[in-house]
């Protein structure tokens, strides 16, 4: 893709295929572009992400799931000097995903997004009340993208969590996750939201089926030989 | 209108609101935000090359008719913009410039802590402006040749006065909490609370300044203390309480809740700064920028009370549009106290006892203690 820039300047062209380039980098690529750079290439874009949705709707199997989101677009969501916007990168990749496969798909931003195309890193985070709006619309799976680091009041998703839980939660009808896309380098854990709530870490969206198999695991929901077997046929699948 | 009516009595945060904190091991920031920017004034940022600066205080030829210098290290200066009618002010930075030539032997030569760079731009060393003040306490020495004193102190004063302090960095875990503090849109100023005591008060005029401002918090100076507090392992505790007795029925009652718990907060972080809120201050313009001024002040370094020293400038209205504090440490303040009690008692050790409520001989001791000997007959060192 730097290529492709690089030989913009020398006024060639050579067009990449979007189809051909694996789906993280692609998300960090169009995180990277402007608004210019991206009202041309924005049609090849949208294709691209629907064959790459067509490559995961075998894995994911979400037809009668309905999800709605909860993405965090904070600041610190911006990533390191090193990886530089990927955490915001797989919060935005999950979104493209979920919203091509699931039977349906909310989706609530920590703060507003005019243009769902585009987004940037930046704001408060405030987790809690698109959590809130997200439980209100009753979906079966509720999924918290965020780093964890909540400011906006730090503390209060896992309180209105344990409250929602507490007088409106019926029967467990609906499940919460939250995946964390930031690692903690010194003992390479995932910040939590709140105790009550399942977390796990994300490194590139292609893992988020085997993520999602393994938060049905990490709650109970899954036993262990049904997930060392689901691992076992993915295994063979790569072979 | 006077300089007298357009002075600084007490800081208020008033115009401002406090969004809730972020907290990052013991450090705790407290976002502040305004709704309204302020266009007509700006402030950039001018980083140095050299960051070891020597300021000529009274503006002279340097290193020829000069009397006071000030030494420090300054690795950037402050640069305020302003117009005087209603348009836009450009921040430093938009426009091209020349460039500075290279500094000699890694130290620069700077004149006087604030200097007008033409008509509507001023150069100012931020918060070294209220240290010189600080610094410059009863600088003359003392005015009657009271027979304690010794030729050094009649003769030059206090000579030479120094303080210390840390950056920003030296603060256990500043650095990461800066790089991991979410930026409110409308975010013009932070409040550094460290273990949960107050480290500075930061407030620009506009949010655009800010974004651009907030890395220089760790090159600012800090109080020393502000390092140990730093070692504490003290997790900031979360103010917000949960509410056990709010009755949930439906999801509006969840959204009224967390507004609730937002509204608590900024309650709570007021009261955190209490000793800062309700302080008379004393405080002294230094320059004017159009109608907005230039000013330091300082607290009436009362040994009791927590004391803080700092700069600001405020709008016709009063208004604050920046806001720059530096909390002194408990040294430091007993310091200015006794240079000041002696100063208000014409420097006679034996009357400063009395407003004190101690023995000439403690005062003595007090000044050995504080380092102030040399100022007293039969010092080693005279």
């Amino acid at each position: 893709m730097r290529i492709q820039n690089s030989v913009e300047k020398e006024k060639l062209t050579i067009s990449l295929d979007f189809s051909k380039v694996n789906y993280t980098p692609l998300m960090i690529y169009w995180l990277s572009l402007d608004k210019k750079q991206r009202s041309v290439l924005k049609n090849k874009f949208l294709l691209s992400l629907d064959y790459h949705a067509n490559l995961f709707k075998e894995r994911l199997r979400l037809q009668n799931t309905s999800i709605a989101l909860v993405l965090d677009r904070s600041y610190s969501m911006s990533g390191s000097s090193e990886k530089k916007r990927r955490p915001l990168a797989i919060a935005f990749g999950i979104f493209h995903l979920l919203k091509r496969l699931a039977k349906s798909c909310h989706t609530f931003w920590s703060t507003q997004v005019t243009d769902e195309n585009y987004v940037s890193a930046h704001g408060q985070s405030n987790i809690a009340s698109p959590l809130v709006n997200a439980l209100s619309t009753g979906a079966d799976t509720i999924i918290i993208v965020s780093d964890g680091f909540e400011n906006d009041v730090t503390g209060m998703t896992a309180m209105v969590y344990k409250l929602w839980k507490k007088h409106l939660c019926k029967e467990n009808s609906q499940k919460v996750l939250h995946i964390n896309p930031c690692y903690n380098a010194e003992n390479f854990d995932v910040k939590k939201l709140s105790d009550d709530i399942t977390t796990v870490g994300i490194r590139n969206v292609e893992d988020l089926p085997t993520i999602l198999k393994y938060s049905l695991f990490a709650d109970g929901s899954y036993s262990q030989t049904e997930f060392e077997e689901y691992l076992r046929k993915q295994l063979y699948k790569r072979k | 209108m006077t300089n007298n009516t357009r002075t600084l009595k007490k800081i208020s945060l008033q115009g401002f609101e406090l969004a809730p904190s972020q907290i990052w091991g013991n450090v705790r920031l407290v976002p502040v935000i305004k709704k309204k920017n302020t266009e007509n004034l700006r402030l950039g940022l001018r980083q140095y090359e050299a960051p070891y600066s020597v300021v000529c205080l009274d503006g002279k030829a340097p290193l020829q008719d000069t009397k006071s210098y000030y030494y420090s290290y300054i690795p950037s200066a402050l640069i305020a913009t302003w117009t005087t009618d209603q348009t836009k002010a450009k921040t430093y930075g938009c426009q091209l410039e020349k460039i500075d030539g290279p500094a000699n032997f890694g130290t620069r030569l700077e004149e006087r802590l604030a200097k007008k760079e033409g008509n509507r731009q001023l150069r100012f060393l931020p918060l070294h402006l209220a240290m010189e003040g600080f610094l410059g306490l009863h600088f003359s020495g003392p005015d009657f040749k009271w027979d304690e004193y010794s030729e050094i102190a009649m003769r030059q004063g206090l000579v030479s006065r120094h303080e210390s302090s840390i950056d920003g960095y030296d603060i256990e875990g500043f650095d990461e909490a800066l790089r991991l503090f979410e930026i409110h849109p409308q975010q013009v100023g932070v409040v550094v609370f460290v273990s949960d005591a107050l480290a500075s008060i930061f407030i620009l005029p506009n949010n655009g300044d800010y974004h651009v401002l907030h890395k220089m918090l760790l090159q600012d100076f800090y109080a020393e203390i502000l390092f140990h507090y730093g070692q504490h392992r003290y997790q900031a505790p979360n103010l917000a309480t949960i509410e056990d007795n709010f009755s949930i029925n439906s999801h509006q009652d969840l959204h009224n809740l967390i507004e609730k718990t937002r509204k608590s907060a900024q309650q709570q972080y007021e009261g955190l700064l209490h000793d800062v809120l309700d302080r008379e201050i004393s405080s002294k313009v230094i320059k004017r920028l159009g109608k907005f001024r230039l000013q330091r002040f300082s607290t009436n370094f009362d040994t009791d009370k927590l004391n803080f020293i700092g700069e600001a400038i405020t709008s016709p209205t009063g208004s604050l549009e920046y806001l720059k504090t530096y909390q002194l440490s408990n040294t430091q303040t007993r310091r200015a106290y006794i240079l000041k009690t002696l100063a208000e008692n014409d420097w006679n050790l034996e009357a400063t006892g009395k407003t004190i409520g101690c023995s000439k001989k403690d005062i003595i001791r007090r000044l050995h203690q504080l380092g102030f000997a040399y100022l007293l007959k039969g010092c080693p060192h005279n």
